[in-house]
């Protein structure tokens, strides 16, 4: 039993600066027209250092009960990564070997995208809601570039984009999760995902949706942004930047390093 | 252990990338082949984005073919006249690489086009290799010496352009070096190699340069050929990954070591016969995923 207590004083403790901050916000806004949903991210920059492998992104939130009318609800959080062209290469047999031979350019994918709510998407709201908020992996939009090329038919599309969900998935960069979000007290909500290191660096937008009989009645945004920081951050803008002497500092680099073996492998024979 | 590659944009373990530099290492020590045709396939496997492995794969070369080029010039085995003919061609071939590789991305081909060089080059030169190095380990079995080189004059003895070259102790045209030169200056830029695996035979076989100086002089034109690689894919791919390249020289360097102690206990016989099984060994594995797709879609960001 006392184990108990201390597991959940060290819970509340956990949450209590994201508690803080809620009701910082709910002081900030305070007013006759308080929103029903308010939210926001732990911790809203991150860095990449050399040692960075991913990192984990607490959301928190908190919800207005009496405008909730104590009917039950649901929460779905999504957080989105910075888009980015991706290329997908179908094969084909020709003359005895695979090639690539089809291919669909989408344009804006995003590198991460993960879905957080209360219970299994498909129970909390219908297909038309979901596909409105993009509540959904299934219902993500991924435009494909217009000035492609014979415009490819449905059925290629789908064909298409489940290959590239697949590879997502596989790389735990497109995540769906029910019963991922944590209630404390009545209003206090709080969800965490996992931001693989594969996730690059750029701004991460966290929408938070309330709803209630299959409709959203409320949400909130936060934002986080992961950037390079320190030698990481100086390595990359001087290879985008300089990539001449970018180049010429590798040469002289591999050539130190090969003097530097000549030489101490020469003294020793 | 892990860190982060600014470049490739993704973490990898020290200790792997170490060991893979030092594995590299231990072969071009052992072979005097500067060993990119493994770092590059190797790297693939690894995780790495293809356009990083194949442009960093030329910079750890670098280091290796200096240490290497330092240590056969102390046994005399480097021609260097031999050396300055193959680099012009490499240089003019290294840039067309460069720009072959750029236009193979954009229209999607190119790991297509990379593994079809390796499993022809490699099938080509392994099996070339591993039936001469038998024939000549036979000999040596039944107790003759190996053979002595004759002065044999081929086909190529009748281009223009003579000029000695002492070291090698031949009289040839000065055009098959440059072309020879070309060639690996190509494959440098679009496959990330140093080409020594393609170089030394056509050294050794076709110009009939001593196997000794063959080694030394590949590992020679290979710095520079690389260095220009390296250049140049920094500069017009910007896929350079430094860090990573610093892990697999480190590595390399200790593998060196090991390989070279490990080759001079062996016959050159034996030792053309272990390369050439390499060789054809990754030639293989690369033409069966040719024939064989695991995966029918591949995902890749957009160069």
């Amino acid at each position: 039993m006392g184990t108990r207590i201390a597991l959940i004083a060290r819970k509340l403790r956990r949450i209590a600066v994201p508690a803080a901050l809620a009701l910082m916000l709910f002081s900030g806004t305070g007013s006759a027209t308080s929103d029903i949903i308010e939210a926001g991210a732990a911790q809203n920059q991150f860095y990449i250092e050399p040692s960075y492998d991913g990192t984990s992104v607490v959301l928190f939130g908190a919800v207005d009960r009496d405008r909730l009318k104590n009917e039950p609800f649901d929460i779905a959080v999504t957080l989105r990564g910075p888009v980015q062209p991706v290329v997908v290469w179908k094969k084909d047999r020709r003359a005895g070997l695979w090639v690539n031979s089809q291919r669909l350019i989408f344009d804006g994918v995003p590198n991460y995208f993960a879905v957080l709510s209360t219970r299994p998407l498909a129970d909390i709201a219908p297909l038309a809601e979901r596909d409105r908020y993009g509540l959904g992996i299934d219902v993500l939009s991924l435009p494909i570039r217009d000035e492609q090329k014979n415009p490819p038919s449905k059925l290629t599309r789908s064909e298409f984009e489940a290959a590239l969900v697949k590879q997502k998935n596989a790389a735990g960069l497109f995540v769906e999760e029910a019963r991922a979000i944590d209630f404390f007290g009545v209003s206090l909500f709080r969800t965490k995902t996992f931001l693989p290191a594969a996730a690059g660096p750029g701004l991460y937008v966290a929408h938070f949706y309330v709803l209630q009989g299959g409709k959203v009645i409320g949400d909130a945004t936060a934002r986080i942004r992961l950037r390079k920081i320190g030698i990481e951050a100086r390595l990359s803008t001087t290879a985008a930047d300089h990539p001449w002497l970018y180049g010429v500092i590798a040469v002289l680099l591999a050539a130190v390093v090969g003097g530097a073996t000549s030489y101490l492998t020469g003294r020793r024979a | 252990m892990q860190v982060y590659l600014p470049i490739a944009e993704m973490p990898v373990n020290v200790l792997l990338m170490l060991g893979l530099g030092g594995a590299v290492g231990f072969l071009s020590g052992m072979f005097g082949v500067g060993g990119g045709f493994l770092m590059t396939p190797l790297l693939i496997f690894a995780g790495v984005p293809s356009a990083v492995a194949v442009a960093t794969g030329a910079n750890p070369l670098i280091a290796s073919s200096i240490t290497g080029t330092v240590a056969q010039a102390r046994r005399k085995n480097l021609d260097t006249k031999l050396g300055l003919y193959l680099l012009a061609g490499g240089a003019v071939g290294a840039f067309w690489g460069v720009l072959i590789i750029r236009y193979l991305r954009q229209i999607g081909q190119v790991d297509l086009f990379v593994s079809l060089l390796y499993v022809v080059f490699m099938g080509a030169v392994g099996s070339i290799m591993l039936v001469e190095s038998l024939r000549a380990l036979r000999k040596v079995r039944r107790g003759q010496p190996s053979p002595k080189r004759t002065g044999r004059h081929g086909w190529m003895h009748g281009l223009p352009f003579k000029t000695r070259f002492p070291a090698s102790k031949l009289y040839i045209s000065a055009i098959p070096p440059v072309v020879a030169g070309v060639l690996v200056g190509v494959m440098s830029g679009v496959m990330g190699v140093g080409g020594g695996f393609i170089l030394v035979p056509i050294l050794i076989y076709l110009l009939r340069v001593p196997t000794n100086v063959a080694v030394g002089t590949s590992l020679f034109q290979i710095i520079f050929v690389s260095a220009i690689t390296t250049v140049l894919q920094a500069a017009m791919n910007q896929t350079v990954d430094i860090a990573l390249a610093l892990l697999l020289m480190l590595g390399g360097a200790f593998g060196a070591q090991i390989g070279a102690t490990a080759g001079q206990k062996l016959r050159a016989e034996e030792l053309r016969l272990l390369l050439a099984l390499l060789v054809l060994a990754v030639g293989v594995r690369l033409g069966v995923d040719l024939i064989l797709p695991g995966e029918m879609f591949s995902v890749t960001s957009e160069s």
